[in-house]
Formats: C-alpha cells, sequence, structure tokens
C-alpha cells in the first residue's frame, strides 16, 4: 500500500499533472557508454544506451539519460524489469539497481508545460520531445524527460513528491486566476 | 497650487474613468492611468511624507523611479507594502496609501523636533556620539526611529513566483530607443524581449512629443517583440543574466482576489542586452531645496503633459543647462506662468530670448520662501560671498523646477561591468563604449538628440540580432550644461541627498576629515544609500567631493553600481517559498500512518519524523523517557527510513571502501557488517555508518540521515578526483528501501510472530550480518544491528511496502507488549549506551582517538581518507577534548546541552561542554555525554558544569552507562 499526498491528479485549462502509479524504475550504471554492458543492454532492451540528453521509448520500456555513467531505465512491467536486472546481471562492466518506490513520477499532459517547467525551474529544465534534462526544479532535483510533444514526464525522488505536487499546484491555481 | 490642467493636456490619463482613493485617511479621486503622485498633485496634496534623519517636511520631486521623497505605505495587514514610490503606483479604485517616517500626521509630525538639533546631527554624527555611557542605552532608541516604513502585520496571503526565460535580444527600456532597438533586433530574426518598468511605452515622448517615434510601439510589435509593462529589469548578473521583477496585480486595490499572484520575478537569459533606460536629471543644489513645491523640471513637464497636472501655477526655473529653456516654453505652452529663469551661467542659450521668458544670467536661487509649500524665492547674483552679493530679489511663485543637466543611467551597463568616462561639455558620465554582452543606446548612452538616438538603436539592434559588433553612439544632443559649486555665505540647509538628509555641508565634513574615496562618502555621509540608490545625487556629492578636495570628476569617480536598480520586495525574492513550500522537507514512505497514531512530528535536517507518540497530556520529554523504557524491557517499532543508503558497485569497490573507511570493508565476509567511520583529509570525524557486504564486489553502506548526501558526494569527488583509476559506481538508494526497525529483547518473538522466517532468529542470524530474504514475496534486506543496545533487526525492504509492516507488526504489539518509539527516545537509548551521533558528540576538530576510536586505525596498516593529517603534532595535544560520561553528583539535576565545564564560572576559559543529555529510564537518574579537556584521563574526576547562572556539580564517568558489556545486543 502506497501512499501518496491527497492530491495525485491536478488540472488546468491547459496542463494536467497526474501520479504515475505503475510505473517500475531502475538505473543502468556502468562504467563507459560503449562497453559490454552497452551491449548487453541492447540485447536486454533492444535499444542502445541513450546519448547525453537523449531520451527513448520503444514497445513500452523507457531509456532516460540520467548521467554519464547511469540511465533510467522506466515500464509499466515488473516482469520486464526483472527479465533486463537479470540479464546484465552477468555483465561485471556495469549494474542495475531498482529504484521502483523510490522514484516517483509525474506525467504532464498539455500545452501549457513549457510555461509551467519555466516556473518551475529554467529554460534548461524544459525537454523537447526525445530529450531527457536532468534539474533542479522546485528547490528539488528533477529529472524531465519528452517522448512525445504535449507530454512530459518528471522523475523525482518519492521523499520530495509532496513538495513538488506542493509548487506545482500553486503554480497550476496562478494559472487558473491570472 | 497644484492643480489638473483641461485637456488635451494627459495623455496618459482617462478622464472619462474616475477613480476614488485615500491617502492618509482622506479620500481624493483621480483618473485611470494616473500615478499617485500625480493624483496627489492633481488634488494639490504637496506635502506627501517627512525626510528619513531631519523629518523635514518633503512633497513629490520627480515623475519615476528616481524618486527620493514620495515614498509611501500601501495597503495593509498582510497586504502592506512599505516604501512604494508614488510616483510609479499606478491608481487604482480604492487604494489606500499613507505617508511614511512621520508621527502622528505628516503635518505635524513630532520627529520633526530633530530639526532644532540639525548642527548636532552631522554625517557620522553616530560614529563619534553615544559612546557614554553605552551605546546600548541609546541602540533601542535609535533603532525604532531608523528606517522608512511600516513592515506587513499579518502573513502575506498572496502569491509570487518565478519565471525564467531566454532571449536572443533583451531590451531594457521602452523609450524610443528602445522600441527601435528592439523592432530592429526582431526584424533582424532574434528572438526579442523588451522590458519596460512603467505602465506605458515611449518614455520621454510622454513630455517631449516626437511626431517621429509615434509608430515606434507598433513596429515592435509588428516585428514579433514580446513586450513586458510593469517589469522592472533590477539587476544585470554574469553570463548576461537580468533579473526582472513584474507587478501583476493591481497593487493597493480594493477588489484584488483573496489570494492572487502578486509579482513575477523573471530570470532573463539573453544573448545580447540592449540597455535603453535613459537617464535622470540632475538637480541643482541652493539652500533649502528640498521644500515641497521644489522638483525637478522634466518631471514637471510630465505631470503636466502626460498627467494633465500642474505642478503650480507661478513656476520659478533654476536652471544650468539648455535644456530648461525647452521645458519652459512647454509649461508655458500648457498654461503655466513661467516668472523666470534663473540661470547659473553667465549666458543663456542663443535661442533664449525668442521664448519671451524673464532670464536671470548669472544668478542663482540663494532662498527659498515657505515650509511645507513654496511661496516665493530669492534671487541673487551668482558670485563670491555674500559681501560681493548686495542685491537680493523675491520672486513670488508657487513651483520651483531645477534643471542642472543630465545624467545618464548608467546602472546596468555598470553592472556588467562596463566602464564610464566623464563629458566635461554636458556635465555627465556616460559608458565608455559597450560592456560585455551589453550595449546602451538612448540617453543611457549619452544621445540625447532623439533622431540620433532612434537610428543609432535601430543600427545597434540589427547589429546584435547578426552578431556582429554595434555601432559606436553619436554622444551629444543634450544640450551644454555646467557644474557649479555650492554658493558660499547662503543660509539654510542645501541638500544632495533629499532621502537621507546629505547636505553640502556633509560632503564637506567628510572632505576635511580626509575621506577621499568616493566609495568612503557614501559609507560615511549615506548619500547614495536608501530605496532610490542615490538616483538625483550620486554625480553632485562625486561633483561636490572633486570641488571640496580640488579633484575632477574623472578622478574622483562613482560608487559602484550594484543590483538591485529599485526596491524588490522580500516575496518577490522568496517566490514560491513561504508557508508550506518554504523549503523541500522530506517525508517517511509511512508518514499518514505514524500520524494516525499520534505522532508528534518534528523536523531532523531535511525529514519529518516522529519526534515521540506522546499520550494524553504527555509531554515530548515523558512519551520518550516512557518509550525507551518499553525497549529496554520488551520491545519497539521505529521508523529508520531516513537513514542513508547507498549501494557500492564494481571490481574495486573494496578497495575503495578501505580508503574511505577508518574500518578495513575489504576483509568483510558476504553477508557480513562492520562499523565504520568516515574521516576527511584534515582527519576530522565526518560521518559514520555500517557497511554490508551483498557479493564480491556489492556492497551496502548505511550512512548516517544527516550525512546521507554528504556522503555520496564525498564517495563521488574522491572517485572522479583522486582515486580516479578505481571502477566503482556509487547509487544513492534512500529513497527506494524503507527501514522499519524492531528492538527490544521480544524484538525476535515480534518478527517471527508476523511471519519472518526462522533463519533470521538470533541464534541463527549474527549480529553485524544481514540477509536476503522474501515476506509475502517482498524482498527484504534484513541488518541484525542496534543503536539502542538492545536486539535489533533493520528491516529494509522497498519503500511502498513500508506501511503494510508496520500495519502486521503494529496488529501484534500488544501481545507483546510493544510501543512506537521516536526519535527522542531513540536519543535516550543510544546516549545510555554512550554510542557516538557524529555533529553532535563531535565538532570540526574531533578526530576518532578523541571519541575513542584509536583502536581502529592501530589495527589498520592500510592508507584511508585522513590518515595522514592523524599524524599532525595537533593530533596528538594532550589538552584535546575527548569525549567522556557525566552524571550530576545530587543524582537528580540534568545536564543541559551546550552548558560549559570549567573551574570558573562563565565567562571564564572553559574545559569542555555537554553534548548529549537525558533522563535515563534504565538508571533513573541525568546522564550525559561530554568533549571535555583530557578527557579519558579524568575519569572519577568531578567537574563544575554550568548552565544559565547555575553550578551543577558532577562526576566524569566512563561510557557506556548501561550495559557496559554489551549482552543485551544478542537477544
Amino acid at each position: 500500500m502506497a501512499e501518496y499526498p491527497a492530491t495525485s491528479r491536478i488540472a488546468s485549462a491547459n496542463l494536467v499533472a497526474c501520479m504515475e502509479e505503475t510505473m517500475h524504475v531502475a538505473t543502468l550504471r556502468y562504467f563507459t557508454r560503449d562497453g559490454p554492458f552497452a551491449d548487453a543492454v541492447r540485447g536486454a532492451t533492444g535499444m542502445p544506451l541513450p546519448a547525453a540528453l537523449e531520451a527513448r521509448e520503444e514497445a513500452q520500456l523507457i531509456l532516460a539519460w540520467r548521467s554519464p555513467t547511469e540511465t533510467l531505465c522506466v515500464t509499466r512491467s515488473a516482469t520486464r524489469l526483472a527479465e533486463i536486472g537479470a540479464s546484465l546481471a552477468a555483465c561485471a562492466e556495469g549494474c542495475m539497481v531498482e529504484l521502483t518506490g523510490g522514484l516517483r513520477i509525474v506525467r504532464l499532459m498539455g500545452v501549457g508545460i513549457a510555461d509551467l517547467l519555466c516556473r518551475l525551474g529554467g529554460t534548461a529544465s524544459v525537454p523537447a520531445p526525445g530529450e531527457a534534462r536532468r534539474s533542479r526544479m522546485a528547490d528539488v532535483p528533477v529529472l524531465a524527460l519528452s517522448l512525445r510533444a504535449g507530454e512530459t514526464l518528471l522523475v523525482v525522488e518519492r521523499v520530495y513528491l509532496p513538495h513538488l505536487l506542493g509548487w506545482i499546484r500553486e503554480t497550476l491555481l496562478d494559472f487558473e486566476s491570472s | 497650487m497644484s492643480h489638473r490642467l483641461e485637456a488635451p493636456a494627459g495623455a496618459r490619463i482617462d478622464r472619462t474613468h474616475p477613480l476614488s482613493f485615500t491617502f492618509n485617511g482622506r479620500a481624493y479621486s483621480g483618473f485611470n492611468g494616473d500615478t499617485l503622485a500625480s493624483a496627489l498633485l492633481a488634488n494639490d496634496v504637496r506635502l506627501l511624507g517627512r525626510s528619513f534623519k531631519l523629518h523635514r517636511p518633503r512633497g513629490v520631486f520627480s515623475c519615476g523611479v528616481e524618486e527620493p521623497n514620495a515614498i509611501v505605505d500601501v495597503g495593509a495587514q498582510g497586504r502592506r507594502t512599505p516604501n512604494v514610490r508614488a510616483t510609479l503606483l499606478p491608481l487604482v479604485e480604492g487604494l489606500s496609501a499613507t505617508s511614511v517616517n512621520c508621527w502622528p500626521s505628516v503635518g505635524f509630525d513630532v520627529g520633526a523636533l530633530t530639526g532644532a538639533f540639525a548642527a548636532l546631527l552631522p554625517a557620522g554624527f553616530y560614529y563619534k556620539t553615544f559612546k557614554w555611557p553605552s551605546w546600548r542605552v541609546f541602540e533601542p532608541v535609535i533603532r525604532r526611529m531608523a528606517g522608512l516604513g511600516t513592515a506587513p502585520s499579518d502573513p502575506d496571503p498572496d502569491h509570487y513566483e518565478e519565471l525564467a526565460a531566454e532571449a536572443d535580444v533583451l531590451v531594457v527600456g521602452g523609450g524610443d530607443a528602445g522600441l527601435a532597438a528592439a523592432a530592429a533586433a526582431a526584424r533582424a530574426g532574434a528572438r526579442t524581449l523588451l522590458l519596460e518598468g512603467g505602465a506605458n511605452l515611449g518614455g520621454a515622448r510622454a513630455f517631449r512629443p516626437d511626431p517621429e517615434g509615434e509608430g515606434l510601439a507598433a513596429a515592435a510589435q509588428e516585428a514579433g517583440v514580446r513586450v513586458l509593462t510593469r517589469a522592472v529589469a533590477f539587476g544585470v548578473y554574469d553570463h548576461n543574466l537580468v533579473c526582472a521583477v513584474e507587478r501583476v496585480d493591481r497593487e493597493g486595490a480594493e477588489d484584488l482576489p483573496a489570494c492572487g499572484l502578486r509579482e513575477r520575478l523573471w530570470r532573463i537569459r539573453a544573448r545580447t542586452i540592449i540597455a535603453a533606460t535613459g537617464s535622470f536629471e540632475r538637480p541643482l543644489v541652493f539652500p533649502d531645496n528640498d521644500r515641497p513645491g521644489v522638483m525637478l523640471a522634466g518631471a514637471a513637464l510630465e505631470y503636466a503633459l502626460a498627467y494633465g497636472v500642474a505642478c503650480g501655477r507661478r513656476v520659478v526655473i533654476a536652471a544650468a543647462c539648455d535644456s530648461a529653456y525647452t521645458t519652459a516654453a512647454a509649461l508655458g505652452g500648457a498654461g503655466m506662468d513661467v516668472v523666470a529663469i534663473v540661470e547659473r551661467r553667465a549666458q543663456a542659450p542663443a535661442a533664449a530670448a525668442a521664448r519671451g521668458i524673464r532670464v536671470m544670467t548669472g544668478a542663482a536661487v540663494t532662498g527659498v520662501i515657505g515650509r511645507r509649500a513654496v511661496h516665493g524665492c530669492h534671487v541673487e547674483a551668482a558670485t563670491g560671498n555674500r559681501a560681493d552679493r548686495p542685491h537680493r530679489e523675491r520672486l513670488d511663485c508657487d513651483l520651483i523646477l531645477t534643471a542642472g543637466g543630465f545624467a545618464p543611467a548608467v546602472h546596468l551597463h555598470s553592472q556588467a561591468g562596463g566602464r564610464l568616462r566623464w563629458l566635461a561639455e554636458e556635465a555627465m558620465f556616460v559608458p565608455n563604449g559597450a560592456a560585455p554582452g551589453l550595449v546602451s543606446v538612448g540617453a543611457c548612452a549619452g544621445v540625447f538628440d532623439p533622431e540620433a538616438a532612434r537610428a543609432h538603436a535601430t543600427a545597434v539592434g540589427e547589429a546584435v540580432a547578426r552578431g556582429q559588433p554595434p555601432p559606436a553612439a553619436p554622444l551629444g544632443g543634450g544640450g551644454s550644461a555646467e557644474v557649479f559649486a555650492p554658493l558660499a555665505g547662503v543660509r539654510g540647509k542645501q541638500f544632495v541627498d533629499l532621502q537621507n538628509d546629505v547636505s553640502v555641508q556633509d560632503v564637506e565634513l567628510a572632505a576635511r576629515e580626509n575621506y577621499r574615496s568616493v566609495e568612503h562618502l557614501k559609507r560615511y555621509t549615506t548619500t547614495g544609500m536608501g530605496t532610490d540608490q542615490g538616483k538625483t545625487s550620486n554625480i553632485n556629492a562625486l561633483l561636490l567631493m572633486g570641488a571640496y578636495t580640488d579633484r575632477a570628476p574623472t578622478q574622483v569617480g562613482t560608487t559602484r553600481f550594484r543590483p538591485p536598480f529599485a526596491p524588490v520586495t522580500l516575496g518577490a525574492i522568496a517566490g514560491r517559498r513561504a508557508a508550506s513550500l518554504y523549503r523541500p522537507l522530506r517525508e517517511l514512505p509511512a508518514r499518514t500512518w505514524h500520524a494516525e497514531r499520534g505522532a508528534l512530528f518534528e523536523t531532523y535536517g531535511d525529514w519529518r519524523r516522529p519526534a515521540a507518540y506522546p499520550q494524553a497530556g504527555e509531554s515530548v520529554e515523558a512519551a520518550a523517557h516512557r518509550e525507551a523504557g518499553i525497549v529496554r524491557e520488551r520491545a519497539g517499532l521505529y521508523d529508520g527510513s531516513p537513514l542513508g543508503k547507498l549501494e557500492i558497485y564494481g571490481p574495486d569497490a573494496a578497495q575503495f571502501l578501505d580508503l574511505m573507511y577508518v574500518g578495513t570493508m575489504s576483509t568483510l565476509a558476504i553477508g557480513q557488517a562492520r562499523y565504520g567511520v568516515l574521516l576527511n583529509e584534515h582527519g576530522t570525524l565526518v560521518d559514520d555508518g555500517i557497511v554490508v557486504r551483498l557479493a564480491e564486489q556489492h556492497y551496502w553502506v548505511n550512512t548516517s540521515t544527516a550525512g546521507a548526501e554528504r556522503t555520496a558526494a564525498a564517495f563521488e569527488e574522491w572517485l572522479q578526483c583522486e582515486f580516479v583509476t578505481l571502477r566503482v559506481l556509487v547509487t544513492p538508494v534512500t529513497s527506494r528501501w524503507a527501514n522499519v526497525t524492531v528492538a527490544g529483547p521480544r524484538a525476535w518473538r515480534w518478527l517471527e510472530s508476523v511471519g519472518f522466517d526462522a533463519t533470521l532468529a538470533p541464534a541463527n542470524m549474527k549480529h553485524m550480518t544481514m540477509r536476503a530474504a522474501f515476506l509475502d514475496g517482498v524482498p527484504l534486506r534484513v541488518l541484525r544491528a542496534s543503536f539502542s543496545g538492545e536486539l535489533g533487526y533493520e528491516v529494509n525492504l522497498p519503500a511502498d511496502h513500508a506501511v503494510p509492516l508496520f500495519a502486521r507488526l503494529w496488529q501484534r504489539s500488544a501481545e507483546i507488549g510493544a510501543v512506537l518509539y521516536g526519535i527522542e527516545a531513540l536519543q535516550v537509548l543510544r546516549i545510555e549506551k554512550g554510542y557516538l551521533h557524529i555533529g553532535t558528540d563531535t565538532d570540526g576538530t574531533t578526530l576518532p582517538a578523541d571519541v575513542g576510536l584509536a583502536r581502529g586505525i592501530d589495527r589498520k596498516a592500510a592508507a584511508f581518507v585522513g590518515r595522514r593529517s592523524l599524524s599532525r603534532p595537533a593530533a596528538g595535544d594532550p589538552e584535546r577534548l575527548q569525549r567522556v560520561g557525566l552524571r550530576p553528583v545530587d543524582g537528580r539535576t540534568p545536564l543541559p546541552v551546550g552548558a560549559q565545564i570549567g573551574p570558573h564560572a562563565p565567562p571564564a576559559p572553559i574545559d569542555g561542554r555537554v553534548t548529549s543529555s537525558c533522563l535515563s529510564p534504565a538508571l533513573g537518574h541525568p546522564i550525559a555525554l561530554a568533549l571535555l579537556t583530557r578527557g579519558s584521563q579524568r575519569i572519577g574526576e568531578r567537574v563544575v558544569v554550568y548552565h544559565l547562572g547555575a553550578a551543577i556539580p558532577a562526576q566524569v564517568v566512563r561510557t557506556p552507562f548501561f550495559d557496559p558489556e554489551g549482552r543485551r545486543v544478542h537477544g
């Protein structure tokens, strides 16, 4: 039984923010982007490790750049994630660390995403489709990734989720009133 | 008297839209488009406030951001905004404003008595007086008198937000030059943003009509320029970052929403900044030049033409520049009677005679008649001493305008790192070329001819949009101006800085006392400080300084122009960081579950955690005492989720952890755990924790709660900067894993009762080991460790499953006789055991040996971070503070944390201090931990603990206080 803030869906005229409660998340850690671990990732996911600031999705599996030695792996299927973990376990050049429950995902949809993100963080916080950008939003670290126009996922540590949602809620209230 | 002019005067006001407002409790009316200042002047309200130091009556002096006098408080309770410039405050229906710095009223101000002692209050008087009998006697009175305005009495109900933006070209200033530059840049393909501080575009065109500029705003809009009005750019920072505040609501209006957005702080990153911030008129200095009814000439013209307000009927203009003549003609055209131009220069401009206005050349205003309003002035020949000036003429007037030339608003240029140069002919400082990333256009660049300014701005806009160097500014067009020293032998104060009551005499005193730097002059006299930051005084002050020290203006220089250019509210700076969003606090996965069971939450570091679970009428201390006692006796359940957790992976993980920790981690068997302390390169203790080997090249590290980020950052820094060949990956997983801690003699019985596997029983699982297990399919990492000294299990499990496990255990709590316990009880338990809490029982000098950890170092042969520093002579100093236990001699008196230990009552040199303290439920008396000089050699000694005047005898004892053999952790 998970605990979420009272509001897990916030909406304004041109933007909806909602909690993604069924996402499973792991981080892939490695020493180099082009070694055996990258090959293992390609074998396990069908995708190469993303380039810097890149996010991609295939077959309902998201790979998003998080740092030069880290890629975030997001899927709705716990089984799929476990399979990927099992196939990577043999490779000593990197590891997969499951973070499900430790990271929370907020899905933003609508035309007001950039307006919101420029208020939560900076202009560099706004990912174009196919991009993942890690920055400080609402004074906490957030990875924003976009896979298609009009939609962005915010990945945040669960302990900061109430703070981030509070900031989003206040901002959208001001959108409504102004 | 001031009054409203007939239409068509008043281009900015809408006479069909009247508004009512109050000032100092009296009702007035104005028009939409008015500022508070223009509306008050239209109602013949000329006394608006009192000066800062001498409480002299003051009225409107300018028409813009430079206003030093017309400062008011707006709104009430939480919506009160102090120190708003009436000259910029748009009039709204129901606006309520009050004067500042006066009591009981602006008309009768008790503080004005200070004026009687003005001669005793020169610049820097507070550095020389109030020394006897003590500064403390005077301080409260002076503090009460200091400052302008009144802070809001209640929490601010409104919202403030931050917004980031990018632009290729950012234009600051919506006058004609700014509009021309913006339009040109946008036409050349640049993303262009324009900020205008006021509500209207067009700048000086409002009072200097110029048909050529009429279409500029439309052209800018057509070209795609994004325009923000009421947005004041207050600072230029590194890498072309400009910060601006946009006023969003209608300040002071009576119908504001209950909780609305008031201001927006813009953080704009621009490839190039174009400053088009105009100029300020430089006043002349003459006796009593601060009286209500003395104001800048350009301001009077703006009030007449833009707001339809005549600031007086009979006008005298004190001038030393050419612009005064065009102003005089325009005022005459608006129906005001210009009595005379008192021209300080020996000759008037050639065109002056044609205007039909009396010009008194080589003359100066030497006195102002009237105290709360101008009734006339005295004019004398501007030569030599009083004896050389036998003739004095009185001119009847109700408005004295002052025109001493212009001072380009070079603030943003200077903030961007640009240099200035002095133009002697125009008597002004102008930008000496472009600043890094910033180009000035228009009057702020020293270009005063409207046509030349538009052409230059257009060329600059095009150039910067295309990445080309901007053309040089065609300086001039403002006419000539001269600088004059104040007249000698005149009566009355001649003010340089109106807001801070800095007079000519104050500047002279500073020079006499050998202040030479203009920065020192500023700080000694306070000129250039305050809400107006000396926009009408800086140049006059430095010119005077030069005159008194025989230096040219370039030799004196200007003060550094620092942000903010204009006052910024604390609300705008705070943005959303108020109330629950004040700072990011971390919440436990099971926060609600704890709250439902009576947890009293407090903030520890960044975490909101249960301090205790008090029963009805129970204090936190009593609850902690009860909870700790039950843990010792039976069992307790504790949420340890905030404990820092890192996964360390890689072929060199063992070697790396050996380097980072004092303990040796490479010898751990898989599943085995070891306590370790972390030092910085100075050998100082910075964190501790438990390291567990999960697999050959895979470790689990528990850090302290407060040290989680710090330790992860330290690991990364050492890996990236020093141990660069080690192949190690550090992954923080604190949020992923909750920690459900069960402690006490019945801990295993409790776990067993809810289905934990028998392989985890104390008989099968040793203290300081970790096992992977499952409970109903949920993966667990169970660590047998204890910070309470009791049999303890730290059950780490995915955070989403924390609540079910807490609930499942709690269902069986009654049969175990167990409690929930919070941080305060945990502190009691660990103090009884003498366990170290880094940061509480240590400070920035504590070395491992000081807290009894020397043995681990002696055992370890290999290098580790901080080891070399432990061989410094200071590390072996016998006088070092060392950790000891204390107990009060009387067995009753608590030993407060922070209390000093020493041979004499404070203030005196001390021997140490109490670091942790509690009433021990296990022992039945108070105990404490302390850092004490030569502590390890003083066991058994009696010391005195001093706290708030009390002297408490105490005995130095060994730790642990309880279960010294450590048997209880084994169950």
